[in-house]
């Protein structure tokens, strides 16, 4: 029930905002209450008629089967909520603009007066179709429906309340703190009913449970309890969540939350960047470049997914010259053939500071069978979203080729890197990684390993402005409990070129579970 | 750069993909894998399909034919074996390791 109220009052008071503004920048026009009445008039019937027409829908749809049915509708919530959340901002603002820019058109006599209308009738249409798309979702999810009316029913009068409020400056509460606040809540909500989708899915077999009851809060705070029961649909908290439910909730929450803070981020300040270039264009020039600029750490990556097995590994390097990197992933073989994953990046120069560098999202794709050609077949995405804002961003792509023998077990990875959005430079980095094991024994593999980051394609230099790595590397797997292992590497690189460090220590700790 | 990488390695591919590989099944009921001794001749790929009846997931893994992968409860799954030399090689569950055991031998 207070979803309801939540989604309605705030719908009710954008479109409140819009017919304030409307109103206030058209004051002195004459006849125009007559236009704004009939705005408001027009855009509740339309919004009817979309009301009635999404009846029928249902009812079409109904046959798809009900758990499916219900997580369509309610990941088309979770969609709009997103788009919502994420440019809402940025609309009201050019909104406000666009609505002064009229009123001056209007009292010059470009505009026809009827303009006050159409706005303000397109922007309750357009809230209140959304108010209908998210209560059904929200019925979907399984609130009675006689709750709900009164949930919407008292998010609209509250919405009408605070928007007549605002308008006539009864409350000045500046706009944004209160939409920053709503939307907080909103973004919960979104998470909330994502969460409830994937409970959905997993019921219908189509998505897996990843575990029936993840933990049980049910003694202290009950759904079934009134406080509970706000909980649970103002922010989506359920007290026996499933794997799947609580890998949808935080997964929205994050992106969710990471779109809103990038679409609604303030450019960066123009020295910084010019400054940038002018350092990069200068030692550049005095032939220090190119600083090969590859992300990519020392890991070599096999091209297999094991669905529904759970990943938290450590791994990082540390250099001569005591420079580290390190790194920390968590991640899931969601089907047989993805396995996506998230990890921080953390670097330290000496003397410095461990700080963190970056967020990466990584996924693995097994493109073929094990053992059905010589190699097997994967590939590897990643994209990095940099801490800096100074920093740019990079997409990573890995070609992985692995060679499952009986003695020895051969793998290769071809990588491209290049950097997008902001401060992106045009160049594709190369890369190539291999790896040669001798399967002694399971719980001890020696291997050689092979670093070849030949930076720029189509401008790699000579070989002493590339970096080159090779050394040794130990690897194995220790079993522990019939569903959990812990995986290890450890080695030690020596720099073949001038640009790479004298030597590297290597490490990764990985554990790896089945749910 | 990318597609020419790609591409050539799809042609490489092509041309090491034998003929169709013979086609064999293990099915894993209450945890124990049937046939418990499956022969196949030696010096051949075969497709091996590990079909779970058990609605509990299974590990098929093998140090000696290095192989491992996930089977989900009450679904398949395809790896693919050899060529082998002719000899005996262990394979078990791992998630139930004391009834799940089983042997191929290519012959």
């Amino acid at each position: 029930m207070w979803a309801t109220t939540v989604i309605v009052f705030r719908e009710i008071l954008e479109a409140a905002l819009v017919i304030s503004l409307v109103v206030a920048a058209t004051q002195g026009i004459p006849r125009r209450g007559r236009f704004v009445l009939f705005g408001i008039l027009a855009g509740v019937a339309g919004a009817g008629l979309i009301a009635l027409l999404a009846e029928p829908i249902t009812a079409i749809a109904d046959g798809m089967g009900q758990e499916i049915f219900n997580a369509t509708i309610l990941l088309l919530a979770v969609l709009m909520l997103t788009w919502h959340l994420v440019w809402m901002r940025k609309h009201s603002l050019q909104l406000s603009n666009q609505i002064k820019g009229m009123s001056t058109q209007l009292m010059q006599g470009e505009k026809s007066i009827l303009v006050i209308s159409v706005v303000i009738g397109l922007a309750i249409l357009r809230e209140g179709a959304e108010i209908i798309l998210l209560l059904h979702g929200v019925a979907a999810a399984g609130t009675d429906s006689a709750q709900q009316m009164l949930g919407g029913l008292i998010g609209m009068v509250v919405g009408i309340g605070v928007g007549f409020a605002i308008y006539f400056g009864l409350v000045r509460i500046p706009v944004r703190h209160f939409f920053k606040v709503t939307g907080a809540l909103i973004l919960l909500l979104t998470a909330g009913l994502a969460a409830q989708a994937a409970a959905f899915l997993s019921q219908a077999d189509i998505l897996p449970a990843l575990g029936n009851s993840i933990w049980d809060t049910s003694s202290i705070l009950s759904e079934h309890s009134l406080p509970g029961q706000i909980v649970h649909s103002l922010t989506g908290y359920v007290s026996q969540p499933s794997g799947i439910q609580l890998i949808f909730y935080l997964g929205t929450l994050l992106t969710v939350g990471s779109l809103v803070r990038l679409v609604n981020r303030r450019p960066v300040r123009l020295p910084l960047s010019s400054a940038a270039a002018l350092v990069l264009t200068a030692s550049a020039m005095l032939g220090l470049a190119p600083v090969s600029q590859l992300h990519a750490d020392n890991k070599i990556y096999s091209p297999y997914v094991e669905q529904g097995e759970f990943e938290l590994e450590q791994r990082g390097h540390v250099t001569n010259k005591r420079k580290q990197k390190h790194k920390l992933e968590i991640g899931y073989g969601i089907t047989s053939r993805w396995y996506s994953g998230i990890y921080g990046e953390w670097e330290k120069n000496p003397g410095g500071k461990l700080e963190y560098e970056a967020t990466s999202w990584e996924n693995i794709f097994q493109l073929t069978e094990q053992g059905k050609y010589w190699w097997d077949v994967g590939l590897y995405l990643e994209y990095e979203h940099a801490k800096a804002p100074s920093a740019a961003n990079k997409i990573e792509t890995k070609l992985l080729l692995e060679h499952p023998g009986a003695k020895f077990t051969h793998t290769a990875n071809i990588i491209l890197e290049r950097e997008v959005g902001r401060n992106a430079s045009n160049d594709t980095e190369f890369a190539f990684y291999w790896r040669t094991k001798y399967r002694w024994k399971k719980t001890l593999e020696p291997a050689i390993e092979l670093y070849s980051k030949f930076g720029e394609l189509g401008n790699t230099g000579n070989f002493d402005s590339q970096k080159h790595l090779l050394g040794p590397v130990l690897a194995g797997s220790v079993q522990i409990g019939d569903k959990s292992k812990i995986k290890y590497e450890f080695g030690y690189l020596v720099g073949l070129s001038d640009a790479a460090a004298d030597s590297t220590w290597k490490w990764l700790l990985e554990f790896e579970m089945y749910f | 750069m990318k597609h020419i990488v790609i591409l050539s390695f799809m042609l490489l591919l092509g041309t090491s993909a034998t003929a169709a590989a013979e086609k064999y099944q293990i099915t894993i009921k209450n945890h124990r894998f049937t046939p418990a001794e499956l022969t196949i001749p030696a010096g051949k790929k075969i497709r091996l399909q590990v079909w779970n009846q058990d609605p509990t997931p299974e590990e098929f893994e093998s140090y000696t034919l290095n192989r491992e992968k996930i089977i989900r409860g009450n679904s398949k799954a395809v790896i693919f074996i050899g060529p082998l030399k002719p000899g005996r090689y262990k394979y078990f569950g791992e998630f139930n390791q004391k009834t799940a055991q089983g042997v191929i031998i290519a012959k």
